[in-house]
């Protein structure tokens, strides 16, 4: 009793219906214990609840009607008429039985005659005739009430009349709310048939919000958002047709609709994009994918995912760029050409690689390994396989794949590709090697797998090269050139090759080829001129300089790159650090070399006479081999820029690496000054910490070990006591 | 905010499938209009655009980092007319509203318990 007084009506009837059994005094309780929980739960528990009360007190009429109204409202009319009219019989002035009777008899036939029902009075009659006159074409009765003036508005909906906007403005309360979500939809059924299309749509967003009511509310409401959408795409306001598709994108619509959301969402984000604005990208593409997952008949849904996946990947959010390659993957055709293979190839390689950067390495592998189950066959697959498995470091599950991939196809090139490179990396040069010259020989009309099997021999070449065994990285070099005719690293990397171990060697050729492969390219002239000063060869050096500048019109950032580059070889590399004692100022050693580097550096900054940002750069370069140059270059950038406290810390650093103590220290003063004028606080205490530093051996060692990367201290100190330090 | 989206072949006023040759001829043209001394930022940038293209291998990999248009539909479908109707089912709802069906509170059809 309890437990039933507290509303514990499970608990009630588990300890009632024990006893309930041997004592029929307590079958009323449990009757009404069940009663109470089938109206406190509701549907669908509640249907045998009610039987049950039923059962138990066959004569209680509450019971039954209940029963019945619960049959109605899950859709079992029948169900629901036989307890209304079993009820009826015993009690024909049951009101509320026979009000749900008639309602329900005008849901099974909208033209019934209800006169004949049991239990109907004229009151019940009354109450029904709006509605019948309205379904049977009819005007309903004159009544000057709210609900009157309601069943009288739609009546004039009907009949297109746009009297109907003034019946309806009645805000007078109606006795239900779903009676004021089908007035104010009709509202707005009445505006657009006044042509007030602008306040149908605000009265039918304010009835979709409110949680709808009318059976073509949606509908409706989708043509005028699509005659908006349309009006703002004609004008070209395409963020404000971006921000109407998003705010709709859970409405369903027809196709037209869905394809014009779709297509504004795309032209936002894209436009978002455009502007660096990447999370409002995904926003409004994630918006279209929701459309399309709905959505039938607007094609593939390829271009949505890529971008989302490519937007994912700009904010770094690794796991939602891999699911979302994974969802694009999907679409796979079953069959498809080479070019669409490769492209396939690529969006796995994608998914490993986001799934790498997501710390989740052993999620690729677990993707593919599901992927092959499914289309064991697929060697390609098996291939992207060995891909995530090395990305998980799993080497040697890596290598047995690629082997069990061989013993199928013995020829598949992506297979022995990743064979040799694993050979290479074990230093088996010579099986490597065998490998990629076959792939190469076997495939004359691919160049993709020649540029890869050459890619070989350029890494081969290079490990040589750094070993001193010139002549092996040369004959590499040429080797990887007949398979990559068009890559100018080959004949640049030969000519730096040669003289080493056949002095007389003309290498003019080797460059002139280069050129003539990739000429276009600044890179291959700065490449080709460093060459030159490689060897030591300064007059085709100053050569190449004058057509480089009359065919390229090199911009600041090619000369600094060869300037720096030349600067870099001629000048001697600074004093090793050491844990006791401090490096030495280099002492300035000036060649027709340093004067040519400097001689370009110049230009770059005459070409750009008001960016501060190549002088920083190019007295940054400069610092450690040659701090006075790298006064003259900061203090061109000072100039360029004298409201930036990082100009004068690094003309501070560049005079105190110069031995100009005092003025590196009023400089730096300046720098500290400045910045806490600006509110710059890092830079403040940054400028303050290197002028106490300025004048001490520490200066030097720290700098130098700033931009080499070097560390006074041994590897086993990690990365925290570097900070602290 | 992170760095903006650049298409190098709108850049370069070409379209995808535009031939190396027709790359070349591009950039050249437009680095003769926009010469560094003169236009240094348009500069800097066909210069990246064209150094994204230039390399066949590179362009193959760029292609595929590109974004995709959503195409635009060949034929424009016809915007649905408004049904203004007044459908019997609303009418019946309206009914339904003012029945005693989905009515939720039923207290006084509660009775005392006594045992």
């Amino acid at each position: 009793m309890r437990a039933f007084q507290a509303g514990r009506y499970a608990e009630a009837i588990a300890r009632w219906s024990a006893q309930a059994t041997r004592d029929a005094e307590l079958r009323p309780a449990l009757a009404e214990a069940h009663f109470r929980r089938a109206l406190a739960e509701g549907l669908p528990g509640a249907l045998a609840d009610l039987r049950r009360a039923h059962e138990l007190a066959p004569d209680e009429q509450r019971y039954q009607f209940h029963l019945g109204r619960m049959l109605h409202r899950s859709g079992d009319r029948a169900g629901a008429a036989a307890q209304y009219r079993a009820l009826l019989s015993r009690d024909p002035s049951n009101a509320q039985a026979a009000q749900l009777l008639a309602l329900l008899t005008l849901e099974e036939h909208l033209h019934a005659d209800l006169s004949g029902l049991p239990g109907m009075t004229p009151e019940l009659l009354a109450w029904a005739a709006p509605a019948q006159a309205l379904i049977a074409g009819r005007t309903p009765p004159d009544d000057d009430s709210p609900l009157g003036r309601f069943w009288r508005g739609l009546d004039r909906v009907a009949a297109g009349d746009p009297a109907a906007r003034e019946l309806l403005a009645d805000d007078r309360p109606l006795p239900a709310a779903a009676l004021h979500r089908l007035r104010r939809y009709y509202r707005g059924a009445a505006a657009a048939l006044a042509g007030d299309t602008d306040a149908a749509l605000k009265l039918w967003e304010q009835t979709y919000s409110s949680g709808g009511g009318a059976r073509k509310l949606a509908e409706n409401l989708a043509v005028l958002l699509q005659q908006r959408l349309e009006a703002l795409i004609a004008a070209g306001d395409e963020q404000a047709a971006a921000a109407l598709a998003r705010e709709w994108a859970e409405l369903s619509g027809g196709v037209a609709f869905d394809e014009l959301r779709i297509q504004a969402l795309d032209r936002g984000a894209y436009t978002a994009a455009s502007a660096g604005d990447w999370a409002e990208a995904v926003a409004l593409w994630e918006a279209a994918r929701e459309i399309l997952g709905r959505a039938q008949g607007l094609g593939s849904p390829r271009p949505i995912l890529h971008n989302l996946a490519l937007a994912y990947e700009r904010l770094e959010e690794w796991e939602e760029a891999a699911e979302a390659w994974r969802g694009l993957l999907r679409t796979r055709p079953r069959r498809a050409d080479a070019a669409e293979a490769g492209r396939w190839a690529w969006v796995r390689k994608r998914i490993i690689e986001c799934y790498r950067n997501a710390g989740r390495p052993d999620e690729a592998v677990t993707v593919f390994r599901q992927a092959i189950k499914a289309e064991p066959n697929d060697l390609d697959l098996r291939v992207q396989l060995a891909d995530a498995l090395m990305a998980n470091q799993q080497e040697r599950a890596a290598y047995n794949e690629i082997k069990r991939i061989l013993q199928i196809e013995p020829h598949h090139p992506e297979a022995l590709l990743r064979q040799a490179a694993y050979l290479s990396e074990r230093w088996e040069y010579a099986e490597a090697e065998q490998i990629a010259r076959g792939i190469a020989e076997r495939h004359p009309d691919r160049p993709d797998l020649r540029r890869e099997a050459a890619a070989v021999f350029l890494h081969h070449g290079r490990q040589h090269a750094e070993y001193g065994h010139y002549q092996r990285a040369y004959d590499a070099f040429v080797e990887g050139e007949r398979y990559d005719p068009e890559n100018p690293l080959f004949p640049i990397n030969q000519a730096r090759m040669l003289p080493a171990f056949r002095p007389r060697a003309d290498i003019a050729p080797l460059i002139e080829r280069a050129l003539t492969i990739a000429g276009d390219n600044p890179e291959t002239w700065v490449r080709a001129i460093e060459t030159w000063a490689m060897h030591n060869q300064i007059d085709a050096a100053r050569a190449l300089i004058e057509r480089f500048e009359a065919e390229m019109s090199p911009g600041p950032e090619e000369y600094v790159a060869l300037g720096g580059a030349i600067f870099q070889r001629f000048t001697p590399p600074p004093a090793p650090l050491g844990l006791f004692r401090a490096p030495a100022r280099p002492k300035p050693v000036d060649t027709p070399w340093t004067g040519l580097a400097l001689e370009l550096l110049d230009r770059a900054v005459d070409l750009r006479p008001d960016d501060a940002q190549i002088p920083m750069g190019i007295a940054t370069l400069l610092l450690v081999s040659r701090p006075d140059l790298a006064c003259r270059f900061a203090d061109m950038a000072a100039q360029r820029n004298p409201d930036n406290p990082d100009t004068l810390i690094l003309l501070g650093l560049a005079l105190g690496l110069d031995e100009q103590v005092a003025e590196a220290k009023s400089t730096l003063q300046r720098a500290a000054q400045m910045a806490r004028r600006q509110g710059k606080r890092d830079t403040q205490e940054q400028a303050q910490e290197m002028r106490r530093l300025v004048g001490t051996p520490f200066l030097r060692s720290m700098i130098q070990a700033g931009l080499s990367g070097d560390s006074f201290f041994d590897d086993d100190f990690d990365d925290e006591d570097l900070e602290d330090w | 905010m992170s760095e903006p989206y650049s298409d190098p072949y709108a850049t370069l006023g070409l379209a995808r499938d535009a031939s190396a040759d027709e790359i070349k001829r591009a950039y050249f043209a437009l680095v003769r209009a926009n010469p560094p001394e003169r236009a240094p930022e348009q500069f800097k940038r066909i210069r990246a655009a064209y150094e994204r293209l230039r390399d066949p291998a590179k362009r193959a990999e760029l292609d595929m980092l590109l974004l995709e248009r959503w195409p635009a539909p060949e034929r424009r479908r016809r915007t649905p007319q408004l049904d203004l109707r007044v459908l019997p089912a609303d009418v019946l709802a309206a009914l339904r509203a003012l029945s005693d069906l989905d009515r939720s509170d039923w207290r006084e059809h509660f009775e005392k318990v006594q045992l």
